[in-house]
């Protein structure tokens, strides 16, 4: 009867094999996570653009009609009040007209198919600067992850795949050897992710409540009772500016008639 | 908007009495904030309903007031206030100002406010220093009736019907006639007859003008009587045709014939009718027309009596009618002979001989 071989495990390598564990846990977590920070920013992002595009130019429009009113009122009054009014209420419009017509207000609508959020957790897995093991490898993981984030928000397969090429073709993706060092380097993993899903929690936390993120839960909990708030700010706004520009109107009219 | 509105309205607040600066704030913020200010005002509106319910009117009218200030363009707002100033429930009734609120609301396509300021308009509610404008209340019940506004459809026709309003189009026209309306009636009688816009139709032009004609058009009433006596008005709406006002025997003992009696006589008598009816109302046309008509109905009478004279009539021991009967056949063989036609006797009575 053959004398069947065992090999004994060090404590050392029991201890990585559990920590090895672990990390790979704590990598699918981490993965989960960040997807759903970047769909919550895309979300978000796009959520902001609608509405800028179609709530946000009108309150442009109307701050326009308002600056005009004042900038009327103070040629007829020649007050220094109107006349800081008038400045005012101009600075106002032009404020308005930036954030309505910026570049937040040219973010596309949102819809990421399962494809995309399958290989954009395949990337955070493997190319998270968190798992990195020096500094070397966290610069390229770093310019890596950034851009996945981008390609995931617009939604390009193809860069993601790229990506995650690029990043398999890199020496940094190989690893060292030896017992200690590869727990050493795995103790550093482990703390890294459990310190970036702290973060994440906090920016999730954050961008939750942010005012476009009140404002997009009051419009998703109106929509589900029926009603499109959207659109009746948009009503609401059309009125005023109808208002407003009758009252420029009025305004001019009266002024020419002296 | 006239005088007196203009100075109520002014109560309404214009849009830059509202304005502040906004200061440096996200637009997202801003939405946020007029969301709040919206819930807030229709806190205060859902409040004023119940206390209206309750009849606490003048705490409801507080209410209302409060909500139009945060949000002065809130239609519902704008029609409670409407409604308590056109009732004087909570405010003196004013009927100005309420049709001032009415018409902020209406502007905003409320149909519930469009509705009653037409009501203010039809004069439904008579106040001080309101004109009745029925042209203005139809274009308010036409706003509220396009958005399936009943109450309003109602209204409208009524309007049409009793003519108080133009119609706008050939629905509304139809909308007249059938609430009616005798011009409508008859614009539509002579739109079948004629084809105008619609197919050929001579039995949808005789019943319009019936309608009409009926309600003393008389311009209907001519109409009609011609189509008859051109013999374009089918025979069986003649079957259906009610002589009994007219009191007319000669008339209602043509209905139910052939056709070729019809065309050739039951026509005449329908058209001697409604030429009859416009000449009581002074027509000339209609008078001479009928005058014209007259020797050929004579004649024609005369033969129906010679036709009947060979069937036997079982008059009984009623001696008065048998001796009238043989008296009209006698005046219809001297009408006829007077007319150069010949009458033979035959079998009980007469038939006439064929000339040429």
């Amino acid at each position: 009867m053959p004398t069947e071989i065992v090999h004994h495990l060090s404590p050392e390598e029991q201890e990585l094999a559990k920590k090895r564990q672990e990390l790979t846990i704590l990598q699918a977590e981490l993965a989960d996570r960040e997807l759903f920070l970047a769909n919550q920013r895309a979300e978000l992002a796009a959520f902001e653009g609608r509405y800028l595009r179609e709530v946000g130019v009108l309150y442009a429009e109307l701050d326009d009609w308002n600056a005009k009113i004042a900038e009327l009122t103070a040629e007829a009054d020649g007050t220094e009040g109107a006349k800081s009014a008038a400045a005012e209420a101009r600075a106002q419009a032009e404020e308005s007209y930036a954030a309505a017509h910026g570049e937040a207000a040219k973010a596309a609508e949102f819809s990421p198919s399962p494809e995309l959020k399958k290989l954009f957790r395949e990337v955070v897995r493997q190319i998270h600067p968190d798992n990195a093991t020096d500094d070397a490898d966290r610069a390229v993981r770093n310019r890596l992850m950034a851009e996945a984030n981008l390609a995931y928000r617009r939604g390009d397969v193809d860069a993601l795949r790229s990506i995650l090429e690029e990043y398999k073709s890199s020496p940094e993706s190989v690893r060292g050897e030896g017992v200690g060092a590869d727990l050493v380097r795995v103790l550093r993993q482990i703390d890294q992710i459990i310190k970036r899903l702290a973060q994440i929690d906090s920016e999730v936390a954050e961008l939750a409540s942010s005012e476009i993120a009140l404002l997009m839960a009051k419009v998703e909990s109106a929509a589900a009772k029926g009603r499109n708030l959207l659109a009746e700010m948009k009503k609401d706004i059309l009125h005023r500016i109808d208002l407003a520009r009758n009252e420029f109107e009025d305004q001019f009219s009266k002024m020419r008639s002296k | 908007m006239n005088a007196g509105e203009e100075k109520h309205a002014a109560l309404v607040p214009v849009q830059s009495t509202g304005l502040t600066r906004v200061g440096p704030k996200s637009l997202a913020a801003r939405g946020r904030a007029d969301l709040r200010t919206q819930e807030e005002a229709e806190e205060w509106l859902r409040k004023g309903l119940e206390l209206r319910e309750q009849g606490r009117y003048e705490e409801a009218f507080g209410y209302f007031e409060r909500g139009i200030q945060l949000k002065p363009n809130h239609p519902e707002i704008q029609f409670m206030l409407g409604l308590s100033f056109s009732g004087g429930e909570g405010a003196p009734r004013d009927n100005a100002m309420a049709r001032a609120w009415y018409r902020k609301a209406a502007e905003q396509g409320l149909k519930e406010a469009q509705y009653n300021l037409g009501l203010l308009y039809y004069g439904w509610d008579d106040g001080p220093g309101l004109r009745q404008n029925y042209e203005e209340a139809a274009d308010w019940f036409r706003k509220a009736a396009e958005q399936g506004y009943e109450r309003a459809q109602g209204r409208l026709d009524l309007l049409l019907g009793e003519g108080m309003v133009v119609a706008h189009d050939d629905v509304e026209t139809h909308r007249a006639a059938d609430h009616g309306n005798k011009d409508a009636q008859r614009v539509l009688g002579s739109r079948y007859r004629d084809g105008q816009g619609v197919p050929q139709d001579y039995a949808q032009a005789t019943s319009w003008y019936r309608k009409a004609a009926l309600q003393e058009d008389l311009s209907a009433q001519i109409n009609l009587a011609q189509m008859y006596s051109q013999g374009l008005v089918p025979r069986s709406l003649y079957c259906h045709f009610d002589f009994s006002e007219a009191n007319c025997e000669e008339a209602q003992a043509t209905l139910g014939l052939d056709e070729d009696v019809y065309l050739r006589h039951g026509c005449k008598e329908a058209a001697a009718y409604w030429y009859s009816r416009a000449a009581q109302q002074g027509s000339d046309t209609a008078k001479s027309a009928l005058a014209e008509l007259q020797p050929l109905l004579t004649l024609e009478r005369a033969k129906r009596t010679i036709e009947m004279s060979g069937a036997h009539f079982n008059f009984g021991p009623d001696v008065d009618a048998r001796k009238k009967y043989y008296a009209a056949v006698q005046e219809a063989v001297r009408a006829l002979t007077d007319a150069g036609y010949r009458v033979k006797s035959a079998g009980w009575g007469y038939e006439l001989e064929d000339i040429q």
